[in-house]
């Protein structure tokens, strides 16, 4: 784990609504290096998605991003059009969750892969197509040949994520962002294609931003894991540090609301009670006190900054958690 | 695909068979005949007429009769014009409507696209709003007010056009029928494909598109303009009747000989067979295009091509 | 602030919210300046149109020989001018208004009676009858209602009522098709499931569940609907088959205005200003209803 592939410092994501503005992401600053692997782990609306859509330059037009984020020494956050399109897609890229709306319905899926490698390597129609083919086979994509002019309708769930995955992969990144990648598909493909990934990443040493509300998919795949809530980083550290010593209230019961193969089935899995907070309207304190079951009076009127536990494992809470 | 279109086929013959039926049915049912006219008439000479326009058959002697003749091409006389059929009427009158329908509609379809697009992509600026408000103001005054305002600012106050006649076609006399039956058009297909395109650019997969690095232009041709065409081409047969129904104004304001005039004069004296004639004209008219328009839908989404 | 009492609040919220969606709905449409203009505007329309005919400066029918064709002129309060008879446009423009509004209301409701239950019965038979009805509509919508309606009225005759019948008769289809539309996706809701498994008869179902179910996108389109059928209305009066003498409307007023109107654009311009400001009234109060009723947004 050596050099710096991505540092992104305090980055904030504001929505523009009817009656207000949603904070979307507050003061996120993490960086990744080459070659690793870091998980974002955090409920729905935890801005997970929105600080990677932010830093690709993709938010929707109500969306604004502040903060500072550099690539490879390249200040890139709200770059140009000019500058972003030569680094997306073709070393920064990113796999959506939801691959039946992200695969453009009306266009044969050799066409949207094909577009790319014709865009970023100029080459042309009979090489790019090859070269799809070729990524394809990669992804363990069925018959990509006989497929090849289908359309996006045409194909299974998993081909289609497959589809999203070889799209990522064809101009063989340096950052690959991987929003849910799994979530919509059934176990046994889920689990095919995160071995798949795996065995990538150790093969064509990218560097994977994995995104995931699933903490067995963080704890297979990830180096790091980046825990949010409500727009915060409330931890970060290495897996075996968020899994066996983990200081943050929200992290642990996140830990106890997965499901294991070894607890007893009959017992029920401990859920997080109440909802994540309101993002127009975020409390002074703590956002995650009102759900927390180690609140203080202090966590109400002041808000933990992240703060160094131990070694470079940071978590943003009052609480000093024994051993 | 071809199964598609055979299967369209089929949906199509049956509604022009019942159309037919209805038409007839409805004529059949009109009060007075129209020979009430000529009060002092000998009996014997009108139970010859009667038997001469078939009108002491069953009903259903007739409609077949008619329908055999239609399949012919027969559509029969005309009631009040003696010397002429109503098939002649209709091809003297066609290709005039033709002719100003068609051109609306091009000129509809392209400014209107146009505008639509253009007021997407710059979403909420000046020009946006100038646009829609145009569309608006070009959607709520009826054809029937703007056709005697053009004639009034063009024809009397500036004399730079023709007000009225056909003249074989010429140019000068086109232009403010097509106009006014055009302006509607426009602004109909303006609103409806700056919604579309504003959908269409806010989707998960224009969002993957962009994240390919892909320029604007390339987005915006292959991703994000195609789904536009399809409420368009919905639109298209709606669009095609109102520029019919609004030609049969504008053929009477502005003294054009097609058969929207035909129609409305033959209403006017009850001339049954004409009226008749040119509905069934009008209905296969549209019937032909829903097929085109759904084979288009057929090309333009391959997820229908399988339904 | 603690968890619970936080949780009540929340729960309290929601069910304020679920009391009062037509309130919501209220809220929402008088929030939405350009629906609630037109509404005035409308409001004044018709209240004019009540009041001028009968207390205006002028009645109706009085014909004054020495003031033909004069320009809108505060003499003599001829505020619109006067038309080539030399009857008072200011009166004739509201009386057009009511017969144009009155044939707008009536052929709607008319419109939305036959839609509304053939719609209803259509989806909630479903099957092949709700099929064969749908495939009915889809038949008659292939030829424009205007040709339908010129039709009906050649052959029925052109009096008040027999227009407006004959408008409603063909303007329903679009509302048969909405209805049909939404009994299809609300019949598959679970509380029409339970309304059936505790034996509620059909037509019980009908009028106490679907009925009300549908009716936003009815008002909805029933308000886009009155423009369209005063629109129709003003063609056939146009077109000379709509009302005949000794009424008026507006498209009446239209047409002679358009026989004059080199020589006197005001019997153009009043009547045709009324019916323009009319329809973008109406368009923009159905959008608004549109905005405030639609589930979409909730």
């Amino acid at each position: 784990m050596s050099a710096t592939l991505l540092k992104c410092t305090d980055l904030c994501v504001r929505f523009a609504v009817k009656d207000g503005c949603v904070h979307a992401v507050e003061n996120l600053t993490f960086e990744i290096h080459r070659g690793e692997c870091v998980g974002i782990v955090g409920e729905s609306g935890s801005g997970k998605t929105q600080s990677v859509l932010a830093i690709m330059g993709l938010l929707p037009r109500n969306g604004t991003s502040t903060g500072n984020v550099v690539y490879k020494g390249q200040s890139i956050l709200n770059a140009s059009r000019q500058v972003m399109n030569k680094i997306r897609g073709e070393s920064m890229c990113m796999i959506f969750q939801d691959a039946m709306a992200g695969l453009t319905p009306f266009m044969q899926i050799g066409d949207q892969l094909c577009e790319v490698l014709i865009e970023h390597q100029g080459l042309n129609r009979a090489d790019a197509r090859d070269r799809a083919i070729e990524v394809l086979e990669i992804v363990q994509f069925p018959q990509p040949k006989r497929r090849f002019s289908m359309y996006p309708h045409e194909l299974s769930g998993g081909m289609r994520q497959r589809i999203m995955i070889a799209l990522a992969l064809l101009c063989r990144p340096q950052l690959i962002f991987a929003d849910e990648p799994t979530t919509a598909l059934d176990i046994t493909i889920q689990a095919q294609i995160l071995e798949f990934m795996k065995g990538l990443q150790k093969h064509i040493e990218t560097s994977i931003v994995m995104i995931t509300h699933d903490l067995g998919v963080a704890a297979n795949l990830c180096d790091r894991i980046i825990v949010m809530y409500a727009g915060r980083m409330v931890e970060s550290g290495s897996v075996k540090d968020i899994f066996f010593r983990p200081q943050h209230p929200y992290t642990q019961a996140l830990l106890r609301a997965t499901p294991r193969l070894d607890a007893d089935p009959d017992e029920d899995i401990p859920l997080i009670p109440g909802r994540p907070p309101n993002l127009q309207e975020l409390p002074v304190g703590c956002a995650f006190t009102e759900r927390c079951d180690q609140a203080q009076k202090r966590c109400m009127a002041e808000r933990p900054e992240l703060s160094q536990k131990f070694d470079d494992h940071l978590a943003a809470c009052f609480v000093e958690q024994t051993k | 695909m071809p199964g598609y279109i055979i299967r369209r086929l089929f949906f199509a013959i049956p509604t022009m068979f019942v159309i037919i039926l209805l038409t007839f049915l409805l004529m059949h049912m009109a009060p007075g005949g129209p020979f009430d006219d000529l009060v002092d008439i000998d009996p014997e000479v009108l139970a010859n007429l009667r038997a001469a326009y078939n009108l002491d058959d069953t009903v259903w002697k007739q409609f077949l009769a008619y329908l055999g003749g239609l399949l012919q091409g027969d559509l029969g006389p005309s009631l009040v014009y003696r010397e002429q059929t109503v098939g002649h009427i209709i091809a003297v009158g066609l290709p005039v409507s033709v002719t100003i329908g068609l051109s609306a509609m091009t000129i509809g379809l392209s400014i209107g696209l146009v505008c639509g697009i253009v007021a997407a992509l710059k979403h909420n600026s000046v020009l946006d709003y100038t646009l829609m408000a145009a569309a608006m103001t070009g959607v709520a005054v009826p054809t029937f007010v703007t056709a005697p305002l053009l004639i009034l600012i063009f024809g009397l106050y500036l004399s730079w056009l023709p007000i009225s006649g056909w003249n074989g076609g010429q140019i000068q006399h086109l232009i403010l029928p097509v106009t006014a039956l055009a302006i509607p058009k426009i602004a109909a297909i303006a609103r409806i494909a700056r919604g579309a395109m504003l959908e269409s650019i806010n989707t998960d997969y224009v969002r993957t598109a962009r994240a390919k690095g892909l320029g604007e232009f390339k987005v915006i041709v292959h991703h994000v303009l195609r789904p536009v065409f399809i409420p368009i081409t919905s639109y298209l047969g709606p669009a095609i009747a109102g520029v019919m129904t609004g030609s049969v104004i504008i053929e009477k304001i502005f003294g054009l000989p097609g058969i929207g005039r035909a129609f409305v004069d033959a209403a006017l004296n009850r001339d049954y067979p004409v009226v008749m004639g040119i509905v069934i004209v009008y209905a296969a008219f549209i019937v032909l295009l829903n097929l085109i328009v759904d084979i288009l839908y057929g090309f333009l989404d391959p997820r229908i091509r399988q339904t | 602030m603690s968890a619970v009492a936080n949780q009540t609040r929340k729960a309290g919220a929601a069910t304020f919210r679920k009391r009062s969606l037509w309130h919501d709905a209220r809220d929402r449409f008088m929030a939405n300046r350009a629906a609630m203009i037109s509404t005035g505007i409308m409001l004044t329309i018709v209240v004019l149109a009540i009041i001028v005919p009968i207390w205006g400066p002028h009645p109706l029918e009085e014909v004054y020989w020495d003031r033909m064709m004069i320009a809108p002129t505060l003499e003599n309060n001829h505020w619109f001018g006067t038309d080539v008879n030399g009857r008072d446009m200011f009166a004739r423009v509201f009386y057009g208004a009511r017969i144009s509004l009155t044939i707008g209301v009536l052929t709607t409701l008319v419109a939305m009676t036959i839609g509304v239950t053939y719609g209803a019965v259509a989806g909630y038979a479903g099957g092949r009858i709700g099929a064969v009805m749908m495939r009915f509509v889809d038949i008659v919508y292939a030829v424009p209602a205007l040709f339908l309606i010129i039709v009906l009225v050649s052959v029925f005759g052109n009096n008040f009522i027999l227009v407006f019948i004959s408008i409603g008769a063909v303007e329903w289809l679009t509302m048969a098709r909405i209805v049909r539309g939404q009994t299809l996706s609300i019949k598959e809701k679970d509380y029409l499931e339970a309304a059936r498994a505790l034996g509620l008869p059909a037509s019980a179902v009908l009028v106490r569940y679907i009925i009300p179910n549908v009716l936003g996108p009815v008002i909805v389109y029933a308000t886009l609907l009155i423009p369209i059928n005063i629109l129709v209305e003003s063609y056939l009066s146009f077109l000379g088959l709509g009302v005949q003498e000794p009424f008026t409307s507006w498209g009446r007023l239209i047409s002679q205005g358009a026989k004059e109107m080199e020589m006197a654009p005001w019997l153009l311009l009043a009547p045709a200003v009324f019916l323009t400001v009319t329809m973008f009234c109406f368009n923009f109060i159905g959008d608004g209803l549109r905005d405030a009723l639609d589930p979409k947004d909730r």
